[in-house]
């Protein structure tokens, strides 16, 4: 299925801007990361043909848009570096706590530097998007006690970095 | 862990799409049913985004961009002027984000020209493209439908600081196009140092007859570029603090 690029747009390309515009909260960004979605959509076409094109996209535009926000993190401070997903991400544990801030915070560096990208695609999925367990496990066809395993080991070391160090917060 | 309440987008998007199973699109109405929305009514707002979203980045501008960046990327390795691309990129989006769809042509991919120019006011430049070298127009001279317009800026000041600044146009139906800065966000900060800098895209002019009125507004302080745009569509006043110049091209009706 070689769909041309103005059909694939025009049918996935605003679910995709909405993906990454949801991750990046950064219009400009957003628009950027799109078109690197379709440039790796149009680079491996055959992929698009397992049926379910929009779960493609959408795993495409996360793992993009960490990507993204993984660069920018490493650049220096710019008011838009802190970004809602951490946010988001630490309203999982306590609410908007300073603690849990800090919790984010590491959390986010763990998913970007060491975790497999299936990890932070499950830890984006659950902890930022509010899916279940359940719901995660059918996107990344993983069993609901697997991703509860990766889940809680990323968990765990996160939560030991941050009381290795509690002056960050 | 808890259990979420929340309703995930992507599972939203991918029900709007018709990817779920049976099962799981019952259970995802179901869950949002018990949260208290409607998802019906969601899937409706989805829709009504995507036809925004396609009106504001139309797919034949985005088609031609995503394939402009394919292109970028393989030749990256060996054609290092290349890398002035982002930037032609970008501007693409920013004219789509006005719901314009003019066609816009990369030219030779270069970096944005200076040319030394000394004792010049701040001003607009416009550039007719053809096959030879691009020329000047002037104030008489006339654009045809399908001729390729380059635009370029001077800015001369005695302030110190930075400087920002929007271009833009407006037709005779009311169409505005954003030509710089790249994305309709804020106006762009200007090179002040290099005499004259041609933006790095040209764009095809199109068949609304008439007038097309370049506008470019100044300011020692940033201001957003959609300002303009609503001020030329309101024939309102620019933003606080900002000095305008303009460039009017008159159109032949035909070719």
């Amino acid at each position: 299925m070689a769909l041309p690029i103005e059909d694939l747009y025009r049918r996935y390309g605003p679910m995709v801007l909405r993906r990454c515009r949801h991750l990046l909260k950064d219009e400009n960004q957003a628009v950027d990361v799109m078109h690197d979605v379709f440039v790796a959509m149009l680079r491996s076409q055959e992929s698009l043909n397992n049926g379910q094109p929009a779960a493609l996209l959408l795993t495409t535009a996360t793992n993009l848009s960490l990507n993204r926000l993984r660069s920018e993190r490493r650049r220096p401070a710019t008011p838009t570096e802190d970004i809602d997903a951490v946010w988001e991400i630490a309203h999982h544990g306590d609410e908007g706590s300073s603690e849990s801030r800090t919790l984010a915070r590491r959390m986010l560096d763990r998913i970007f530097q060491n975790d497999l990208e299936t990890t932070r695609l499950m830890a984006v999925l659950h902890f930022v998007d509010g899916m279940s367990l359940e719901e995660v496990a059918d996107e990344v066809n993983l069993s609901v006690s697997g991703v509860r395993k990766r889940l809680r080991k990323l968990k765990e070391r996160v939560q030991g970095l941050s009381s290795e160090s509690e002056v960050l917060s | 862990m808890k259990k979420s309440n929340r309703i995930s987008p992507v599972l939203l998007e991918r029900l709007a799409q018709g990817e779920l199973s049976d099962d799981r699109a019952r259970a995802l109405r179901e869950k949002i049913h018990a949260s208290g929305g409607d998802a019906d009514a969601m899937l409706v707002s989805l829709r009504e985004s995507d036809a925004e979203i396609l009106q504001q980045l139309p797919p034949r501008v985005v088609a031609a961009q995503v394939q402009e960046r394919m292109g970028r990327r393989k030749s990256l390795s060996t054609r290092r002027h290349w890398l002035a691309l982002p930037i032609a990129a970008t501007a693409l989006g920013a004219w789509m984000m006005l719901a314009r769809t003019p066609s816009v042509r990369q030219l030779d991919a270069v970096a944005p020209e200076m040319i030394g120019i000394r004792g010049m006011k701040t001003h607009l430049v416009i550039y007719r493209s053809g096959q030879g070298e691009p020329r000047r127009l002037s104030s008489e001279d006339k654009a045809s439908p399908g001729d390729l317009i380059q635009i370029a800026y001077v800015v001369h000041t005695d302030e110190p600081g930075p400087q920002y600044g929007v271009i833009a146009s407006i037709d005779d139906r009311s169409q505005v196009t954003l030509h710089l800065p790249a994305t309709p966000v804020a106006a762009e900060r200007l090179n002040t140092k290099h005499g004259e800098i041609r933006l790095p895209n040209a764009f095809e002019l199109d068949a609304t007859p008439g007038k097309e009125r370049f506008v470019f507004v100044v300011s020692t302080t940033p201001f957003q570029a959609l300002a303009v745009r609503d001020a030329l569509l309101n024939r309102a006043p620019m933003p606080a603090g900002s000095h305008q110049t303009e460039f009017v091209l008159q159109k032949e009706k035909t070719r």
